[in-house]
């Protein structure tokens, strides 16, 4: 499986936090009214794309 | 700065003050922390409890935060075979979350708990191996907050319970994805009624829901499987496209993860208690989840406050069992039915609707769910659709 970043599309999301349920590693956190991103403990198996309420996040294949 | 409390509790939603204010009661010190400036904003819920939570949880029944009350439900089928219960007495009532959720807050200062709005948790406080509290910030100053016991009630996106060694991962097809409209609907079939629309390509998993605030105003929203490519918005927008509804006016969106299974095994670990969304303690078939934090957080307090009389955290522990052998194993038995209806096919949940009365409906709603699979399987209707008849065999 290629490794992914999540980017947000900040004008889409709500910060409902769905995303952050779904990730088995805590690769994203929203703190302080922030969506952040932690890609070294992303395990690429993009749930949180799956999750979303909205479609604001997409997955970037990385090139390693 | 640093402070010292009996109880920290993160989260001001639905289970976060119910356990502020039953603790504070018995006297302790208690402070309840919220990350958003202003509690009960932005809502992420459709709003609709039934009436018995009042009393069974002692919140005052305060007009300021009554919409509408609600005398029964409408169940849609794919094809329109419509389910009805109406009574003559009022059923549930649609709230508004932004002042119910403001003012459990106030009943909990009331009985003697601090609150602090705008006080985000940033980690835990640990000394020598143990947990001693939570870290916070409020405009940029931090806060040390120490505390014999620290509750997690901070919601779907739970850090507390993780931070704490809980594994509280949601997989995706234990989260329901959520995408609502508050609105004017000129159309509402019957606005002394919620309406629930099923059906595989009208909510995958899920159903829409029309909760009236007004005879012209409703939330209305759809919950769908967590894991299904599409979104719910998409679903929401299909749906009011599809069905001429009049007058769309939006007033509010609210979007939201509601955690619809996998109910947290560990409620307690060490001197961290988790309770409400952040423990997953949600109806896996509808979705609602204020009457289920309110049982957890009556429950939850009496441990605290037993644990701390007795000086005793290993009591704590007991919130855990006596969840798990009373709502918890009632959830279970509900997530066993959600599994089954998730696999039927439009034409099966036509059946189904179809075969069923209004008194079966009364039982589906008390949770009698066996009642009314004993009857449907030897309904007609049910009996020419083998995959139907199997499932339900298997549910009882």
């Amino acid at each position: 499986m290629p490794k992914v970043e999540i980017i947000v599309d900040k004008e889409k999301c709500y910060l409902c936090g769905s995303c952050v349920a779904v990730c088995p590693k805590e690769a994203i956190i929203i703190e302080n009214d922030e969506w952040n991103f932690f890609f070294d403990k992303c395990i690429s198996c993009k749930f949180c794309v799956l999750a979303c309420p909205v479609g604001a996040l997409n997955a970037e294949e990385v090139e390693q | 700065m640093k402070l010292k409390y009996d109880v920290v509790i993160v989260g001001s939603g639905i289970a976060g003050p119910i356990v502020a204010r039953n603790v504070a009661k018995e006297g302790f010190k208690v402070l309840m922390i919220d990350k958003k400036a202003e509690i009960g904003t932005p809502k992420r819920c459709g709003e609709g409890i039934s009436i018995g939570a009042f009393k069974k949880y002692d919140i005052p029944y305060d007009k300021r935060f009554i919409n509408r009350e609600i005398y029964g439900a409408a169940i849609y089928s794919p094809s329109g075979y419509k389910l009805e219960v109406k009574h003559n007495h009022v059923a549930g009532v649609i709230l508004e979350r932004k002042i119910f959720d403001k003012m459990l807050a106030y009943y909990a200062a009331k009985a003697g708990a601090d609150i602090m709005a705008k006080t985000e948790a940033i980690g835990l406080i640990r000394e020598d191996g143990k947990i001693k509290g939570i870290k916070a910030r409020h405009e940029g100053n931090s806060l040390e907050i120490y505390a014999d016991v620290i509750v997690a009630a901070d919601g779907i996106e739970s850090r507390v319970a993780r931070w704490a060694g809980i594994n509280s991962f949601l997989p995706p097809h234990e989260l329901d994805s959520a995408y609502e409209y508050e609105m004017i609907i000129e159309n509402i079939p019957d606005p002394d009624l919620i309406h629930l629309y099923f059906g595989n390509e009208i909510a995958p998993r899920g159903y829409v829901w029309v909760f009236p605030k007004d005879e012209d105003r409703a939330n209305v929203g759809v919950g769908i499987a967590g894991d299904n490519p599409r979104t719910a918005k998409y679903y929401l927008d299909k749906w009011i496209k599809e069905n001429n509804i009049k007058g769309v006016k939006i007033l509010e969106v609210n979007v939201g993860g509601v955690p619809v299974g996998g109910f947290l095994r560990e409620l307690v670990k060490d001197n961290v208690v988790v309770v409400g969304d952040a423990a997953r303690q949600v109806n896996p078939i509808h979705g609602g989840g204020m009457a289920e934090a309110m049982e957890a957080g009556t429950i939850a307090s009496r441990y605290i406050t037993k644990a701390l009389e007795d000086e005793n955290l290993e009591l704590l522990k007991g919130y855990t069992e006596e969840w798990w052998s009373k709502d918890g194993a009632r959830l279970m038995r509900v997530l066993k039915i959600r599994k089954i209806s998730e696999k039927l096919s439009d034409d099966e949940l036509d059946a189904a609707v179809q075969a069923l009365s209004g008194a079966d409906a009364e039982s589906l709603i008390s949770g009698d769910y066996k009642k009314v699979f004993k009857a449907l399987i030897k309904n007609p209707k049910v009996l020419l659709k083998p995959k139907l008849l199997k499932l339900l065999t298997e549910a009882i």
